[in-house]
């Protein structure tokens, strides 16, 4: 009788954490698919979903850092960023594999430098994020549009080919996985993500600006630098998965970051960040960018055409976000 | 007598000075200095067919930008804008027919379509309480479906007449455009004067204040966006009868454009302060601009970078009476 008592209160807890309903939510997804496509569901193309979810996913990252430093922040040139990250990265590397630090180290600074922009317009100059990432990104296609002439030189090297798009096999017994390379980055990242944002000082700080952006200014915090910083960051994290997605995809193309901006927003706010922010956590966002991949996956599969695809994207997304991103009633 | 005259200077004066204060000056002052630089390019500027030829672009996005504004002020945001525009030229495009009473119906089909997309915008927002920025964008997905379905491509039809009339003039010397702007004006005027749009300013500057002086705040959200839907009609018009097409994708650029426009002309995306006369200068300015992009000879490759570059620039410039207000209040 206890133990009864027990796995209900456990699952009473369990859905009323987001990040939990966010999971439950994407495993539903596939068992949908798994019933209406066999094969769905099976391991290969789990891992296909969840490949294709990492580029979203580390746009997620910056998102996240974005809003939850406060302030209405958020960064809607995720997007154009990402596009900088591939047409850099195939004009650094160039196809060779002797490039590819360097290719690393230079998408990193310029992602960083051109995101810092929006956080020194955000911060010092006091534009609204929402309109001056939108006009930035804008700017940024522009620039990427001349710089190049619509045709950007290079290609992918064999190394992040292999990175961005490749897999190794795992045998365990008689099964055999492949597992990709990005999702390998992925555990990684995440790791090291939530290890900064919940036992470092850094973290604490950047919860504490989006929480009470005066109370961390009296404690003699920069918050205006801080969250310049973190619209760098962003661009970084999105730069960087730019050049993950030329190694997928290994040719560079201009369109690439389009439809990414507020697909990112939509899935940090399914992870069950606010978009107030001060509150979430990076481990949701994840959740959040594979139910919406997996989402569209869907949809493609399921043969409905552009129009069908759009509205039934735009349906389920608004039933998710009103399953359980409402926000308070006024008391 | 001259004490009459000193009178009248010293209101005049003192009219100039209460305006001095108001959020859309800054961008006032930007307009009429745009104006000029705009007159010493191009030389007929005032000239009739030139005003008739640059309203003709321009009516469409003030109507939106003024729709924007009444929907910012109350605290939201509408990213579903363009969408929605596009969706109504696809709708009116697909039933008109040559009979005058068949064109007045559609127009009145479209009007009441308008304020079906409003409502259910409105009601997403103001009800279910999902944060706008991202219910609106899962909706803009839902209209671009929709707009597809009625009308894959860009298609439809216009009687010749209906379209030359924008072109025309009413009275023999109003271009029809601008009559078009003065009947949304006409609108605006007449919902300035219900309580209803007083009670939008205090939902959007103070949104618990609002509530528990006994203001229903989710139905003021949504009825900023049914007063917003009078314009979005009028704007999907004008978009029709410049093009003579419907066009799921005619619409797109006027999201980001009416948002920037409203910004620009002085009103916070926090709501609560500002103007509608500010989203109308702000879209004067933005439309201007864009013309001496055009007049410059500026290659279509770098319009994008120019856009988003003036955007960010006109916003800066906007920021500095709010950096001098920061400071006074320091002091």
């Amino acid at each position: 009788m206890a133990k009864m008592e027990k796995t209900k209160a456990f699952f009473k807890k369990l859905l009323k954490d987001k990040v939990a309903i966010s999971y439950i939510i994407a495993v539903v997804l596939f068992i949908i698919g798994q019933i209406v496509i066999p094969g769905f569901s099976s391991f290969h193309h789990i891992m296909t979903v969840i490949q294709t979810s990492f580029f979203l996913g580390m746009l997620c990252l910056g998102q996240t850092i974005v809003v939850i430093s406060g302030k209405e922040g958020i960064d809607l040139s995720v997007g154009p960023m990402l596009t900088v990250g591939v047409i850099a990265s195939s004009a650094i590397i160039m196809g060779k594999d002797s490039n590819f630090f360097i290719t690393l180290v230079a998408v990193l600074v310029l992602g960083f430098i051109l995101g810092l922009v929006n956080g020194a317009g955000v911060s010092y100059l006091g534009i609204a994020p929402l309109i001056m990432t939108l006009a930035w990104g804008i700017v940024l296609e522009g620039a990427l549009l001349f710089i190049t002439n619509g045709f950007p030189p290079g290609k992918a090297s064999p190394l992040l080919e292999l990175l961005g798009g490749g897999s190794f096999s795992l045998n365990i017994g008689n099964f055999e996985m492949n597992v990709p390379w990005v999702v390998v980055i992925w555990i990684f990242i995440i790791i090291i993500v939530l290890l900064v944002f919940k036992k470092t000082i850094i973290g604490q700080i950047l919860y504490g600006i989006g929480t009470n952006d005066r109370a961390a200014n009296l404690l003699g915090i920069n918050t205006k630098k801080i969250r310049m910083f973190a619209y760098g960051f962003s661009g970084m994290f999105s730069a960087f998965s730019g050049m993950l997605l030329l190694g997928y995809v290994t040719n560079p193309n201009l369109n690439l970051g389009q439809n990414y901006g507020l697909p990112s927003v939509a899935a940090i706010v399914i992870g069950g960040i606010s978009l107030a922010g001060g509150v979430g956590s990076y481990i949701g966002a994840v959740a959040g960018s594979i139910i919406l991949t997996t989402l569209t996956s869907l949809l493609v599969t399921f043969r409905f055409g552009e129009s069908g695809r759009q509205i039934v994207y735009g349906v389920v997304l608004l039933l998710l976000l009103i399953m359980y991103a409402r926000q308070p009633k006024k008391v | 007598m001259k004490n009459s005259i000193s009178r009248k200077s010293l209101a005049a004066k003192k009219l100039l000075i209460g305006y001095s204060k108001d959020p859309s000056f800054p961008s006032f002052v930007a307009l009429v200095l745009l104006i000029i630089i705009n007159v010493s390019i191009q030389p007929n500027f005032f000239s009739y067919s030139t005003i008739k030829s640059n309203f003709m672009t321009f009516t469409p996005l003030i109507l939106a930008s003024m729709a924007q504004g009444i929907i910012i002020l109350s605290g939201s945001l509408d990213l579903s804008i363009g969408a929605g525009m596009s969706l109504l030229t696809c709708i009116m495009a697909s039933m008109m027919t040559d009979s005058i009473i068949n064109v007045i119906l559609v127009v009145l089909v479209g009007i009441i379509s308008a304020a079906v997309i409003c409502l259910f915008n409105g009601s997403i927002i103001g009800f279910v309480r999902i944060p706008p920025l991202i219910s609106t964008f899962a909706t803009s997905a839902i209209f671009f479906g929709l707009s597809l379905t009625i009308m894959p491509l860009p298609g439809g039809y216009v009687p010749k007449y209906f379209y030359k009339w924008y072109r025309g003039d009413v009275l023999g010397f109003i271009p029809v455009p601008i009559f078009i702007l003065l009947i949304g004006i006409g609108i605006w005027l007449i919902i300035k004067r219900t309580a209803a749009y007083r009670y939008i300013y205090a939902v959007g500057g103070n949104e618990d204040g609002a509530y528990s002086s006994g203001i229903n705040v989710a139905r003021i959200k949504v009825m900023a966006f049914l007063m917003a839907s009078f314009f979005i009609a009028l704007g999907g018009l004008c978009l029709l009868l410049s093009t003579a097409i419907g066009d799921p994708r005619a619409g797109n650029a006027y999201t980001l454009n009416s948002i920037a426009a409203v910004v620009i002309g002085g009103i916070s995306l926090k709501g609560g302060k500002g103007s509608i006369a500010g989203a109308i200068i702000g879209a004067l300015i933005l439309g201007l601009l864009i013309n001496i992009i055009f007049f410059m000879h500026i290659s279509s490759l770098y319009q994008n970078f120019a856009r988003g570059m003036i955007i960010i620039i006109a916003l800066s410039l906007a920021t500095i009476p709010k950096l001098r207000e920061t400071r006074d209040k320091i002091l």
